[in-house]
């Protein structure tokens, strides 16, 4: 075998915003990631799914600079995490599953704070806290204590504190836990959008119509390791997967549905056409619109 | 209804069970505090006793003849008193260094040799050591007596007829009358000793519950007293008088104020005291919010930003110092205005003292965020530090009244150390440095600096260990 030139492997590398070779992390004698690759390339938003305690978590603080690993090589758009942290955090956001918000302080506070923290000053600074407060639906409550806000808003603030920066790569660990489907939509709406704009995105959740809908494709892992790898097409084909499944027919878009029933039934096949079944999640949003609910928590005493 | 109660008792008492805290709160600490208050006091574990404490009490012996060494040794052989031989103990009582100092006046030992009346010993007391002088009176009163007796009793005669206001003419009978009955004074001088033993210890036992109405006894002192001075009737009590009678002349030392007002060594105490403890408890208080921003996710949100890093520990400890600044300018204040505490005295030297405070006071309780893994395993271990601290170290009573372990057990703490520099500038007026009359606090600043230091390397070595690469 030809060993790859090294302009060519310099290349490949330029084109891969994370890298990651035979990962290893282990807390105590539990084993939490265990020998984990993984290539993210430039503007490809990769969903990682798993169940809890699968590693996922672990994997996003080991890229994120939180976490150092114990084994394995690790690049993020070039850089090592554990060495290069000032200069890889300038360039990447993280979304963390909890809502790390300061909930003494207002929204516009709370973002000023993570702005300035992110090397933002002066107009500039203003400029994107502004971008945020919209971005989040809260410029009418840019002023309110995040305390008094309800689940979605602070969910919705907890994403836009992530992005102020304007950050190459994004980590977004399970950004909609918790949330009502209204926020959950608008959340998602702002995901695809930056998503859109070229920011590499790696997305956790246990949501899978979410991955389906923005990933171009997804890592399933469990026990600190990747079982399957690809994009929606390759792992329906995956032979265990098609095993589990029950056969259809699948039809060109376009296709006469009346008229392909009616043949299907000359030849003694049971066939009519009904409407596509929509998701509870599209019943309930066409049932109660997908305006923001903006209600705080507060209760009346 | 009972059925339900019962029900619900049962939850709360599985909660509570494994609520370590609440169970440190409810068992450990009440138990802790006890046993230290008890033998602070003077009980003693399985009904033992503790031994007695020892008041530090300093002798100069300008004399050096057979009679005053013989004087110096009957001192020392006093079990209730640490005895040093030293120059200069006047400036060792007015430094709060000693409780007390003894002087013994040239000519003293050719006095008594030839049979005349020697000079008065000077007994120089801190009213802000009440107790402890106290009891020092109580236990010199014998040992005195029977050293200088024998060239005494022209004097003591003279003194009692004097006192007893007798018309001139009379007194030579009657100080015949009283010399006659001279040998039989000193049986009950025999009586008084062991009456003063009994009070001594009494006096000692009961030291930790006067100590708390210390305060309105000391402001009655002057500057500078004579402990035989007539009281507001003229009359003078004999316990008041003996030390007259036995030569001992007794100088109570507090500085005197610029501004003329009487100095309050309660006062003083309380407001150093809440100075040092209050202030504790708040700064480690606020520097558990690390706890609580790393349990709500925000700390590793402000990692995440390429500028906090380290700067987050060293942001806590600049806000908390400067919480620690209000927090005394507020305290201090109110005491000016409302119990003529001296802050303006030496307000540098409170200035430095109430920053080296702040900053060791803050490194503390970084230690304490960066020791613990959760905020109510650091309060539970907190309260119970600050606790033990302040009562060692002086801020919940004297250390002088306190058995002499503790005391010195008091000095491995900040508290103690910043006692010393808040207490000695308020009821000493001490400054910062040394003056020829009076020492400084530069000793307390110095210790609590670098002991803040070391505490503050200690917790950013936690903090990178522990929260960093964690």
């Amino acid at each position: 075998m030809q060993p790859i030139p090294a302009q060519v492997r310099d290349a490949e590398a330029s084109s891969h915003a994370i890298e990651v070779r035979g990962l290893q992390k282990t807390f105590g004698d539990v084993p939490a990631v265990q020998g984990l690759d993984l290539v993210v390339r430039q503007g490809e938003s990769l969903g990682l799914l798993g169940p809890n305690g699968a590693g996922k978590t672990t994997t996003l603080r080991i890229l994120s600079t939180l976490l150092r690993a114990d084994a394995g090589t690790v690049r993020v758009l070039g850089l090592d995490p554990a060495e290069d942290g000032p200069a890889l955090r300038s360039r990447i956001g993280v979304v963390p599953q909890d809502i790390a918000l300061y909930h003494g302080l207002r929204a516009e506070e709370n973002l000023s704070l993570f702005g300035e923290l992110s090397g933002l000053r002066g107009a500039r600074l203003r400029e994107r806290v502004e971008w945020g407060l919209e971005t989040a639906g809260l410029v009418e409550r840019r002023r309110s204590l995040v305390s008094e806000f309800s689940g979605g808003m602070k969910r919705r603030l907890n994403l836009v504190a992530a992005l102020l920066h304007e950050p190459e790569l994004v980590f977004l660990d399970e950004p909609t836990a918790g949330v009502d489907p209204q926020s959950r939509n608008h959340l998602f709406e702002q995901v695809e959008a930056i998503h859109r704009g070229g920011t590499t995105l790696v997305y956790t959740t246990h949501a899978m119509g979410e991955v389906e809908r923005l990933c171009d494709r997804i890592m399933i892992m469990d026990k600190g390791r990747c079982l399957a790898e690809g994009s929606l097409e390759v792992l329906r084909d995956l032979e265990e997967v098609r095993a589990g499944l029950g056969s259809g027919l699948q039809l060109e878009q376009g296709a006469d549905l009346e008229r392909v029933a009616a043949i299907l039934r000359e030849h003694g096949v049971g066939a009519e056409v009904r409407g596509a079944a929509p998701d509870l999640e599209s019943i309930f949003l066409a049932l109660t619109g997908r305006a923001l609910r903006d209600e705080s928590q507060e209760v009346p005493s | 209804m009972i059925q339900t109660a019962l029900t619900l008792l049962r939850k709360d008492l599985r909660l509570f069970a494994r609520d370590r805290t609440a169970l440190f709160f409810l068992l450990v600490l009440p138990v802790g505090l006890g046993a230290i208050m008890g033998t602070a006091m003077g009980g003693g574990m399985m009904g033992g006793g503790s031994k007695a404490r020892k008041i530090a009490i300093a002798v100069e012996d300008l004399d050096r003849t057979p009679r005053s060494q013989e004087l110096v040794e009957a001192v020392r052989s006093i079990e209730e008193l640490r005895v040093e031989v030293t120059a200069g103990v006047r400036r060792l009582v007015a430094d709060g260094d000693r409780a007390g100092g003894l002087v013994i006046p040239a000519g003293y030992g050719d006095a008594l040799s030839s049979g005349s009346a020697p000079p008065d010993l000077v007994l120089y007391r801190d009213p802000a050591k009440q107790i402890a002088s106290q009891v020092m009176v109580f236990q010199l009163s014998p040992v005195l007596f029977q050293q200088t007796a024998k060239g005494l009793g022209s004097r003591m005669m003279g003194r009692v007829t004097e006192l007893m206001d007798l018309p001139e003419a009379s007194r030579g009978a009657i100080t015949k009358e009283l010399i006659g009955s001279y040998l039989r004074v000193e049986d009950i001088m025999d009586g008084v000793e062991a009456a003063a033993a009994e009070d001594a210890a009494e006096a000692g036992t009961e030291a930790g519950t006067e100590a708390g109405t210390q305060a309105e006894r000391d402001d009655d002192a002057p500057p500078v007293t004579s402990a035989t001075e007539p009281d507001a009737t003229g009359e003078v009590g004999i316990m008041e008088a003996l030390p007259g009678l036995m030569g001992l002349q007794i100088e109570d030392l507090s500085p005197p104020r610029a501004d003329g007002l009487p100095r309050s060594a309660g006062a003083s105490h309380a407001f150093s005291a809440m100075a040092v403890m209050m202030l504790l408890f708040n700064l480690v208080a606020f520097a558990g919010t690390l706890l609580e921003e790393r349990a709500e996710g925000t700390l590793d949100r402000l990692r995440l930003t390429p500028q906090a890093g380290r700067a987050v520990l060293l942001g806590k400890l600049l806000v908390t110092m400067l919480l620690a600044i209000v927090q005394l300018v507020v305290l201090f204040t109110f005491g000016a205005l409302a119990f003529r505490v001296p802050v303006m005295e030496h307000l540098p030297a409170l200035a430095a003292a109430s920053f080296a405070w702040a900053f060791a006071a803050s490194a503390l309780g970084l230690l304490f965020a960066t020791a613990c893994r959760t905020r109510k395993q650091m309060e539970g271990l907190s309260t119970l530090v600050i606790l033990v601290m302040s009562a060692v170290g002086g801020a919940w009573f004297p250390r002088e009244i306190l058995p002499e372990w503790f005391q010195t057990a008091g000095l491995v703490t900040p508290v103690a150390w910043a006692m010393d520099a808040f207490h000695g500038i308020l009821w000493y007026g001490k400054g910062v440095l040394s003056t020829p009359d009076l020492g400084g606090v530069m000793v307390p600043l110095v210790v609590l600096g670098s002991g803040g230091a070391v505490m503050l390397a200690v917790a950013f070595a936690l903090y990178q260990r522990r929260f960093e690469s964690a």
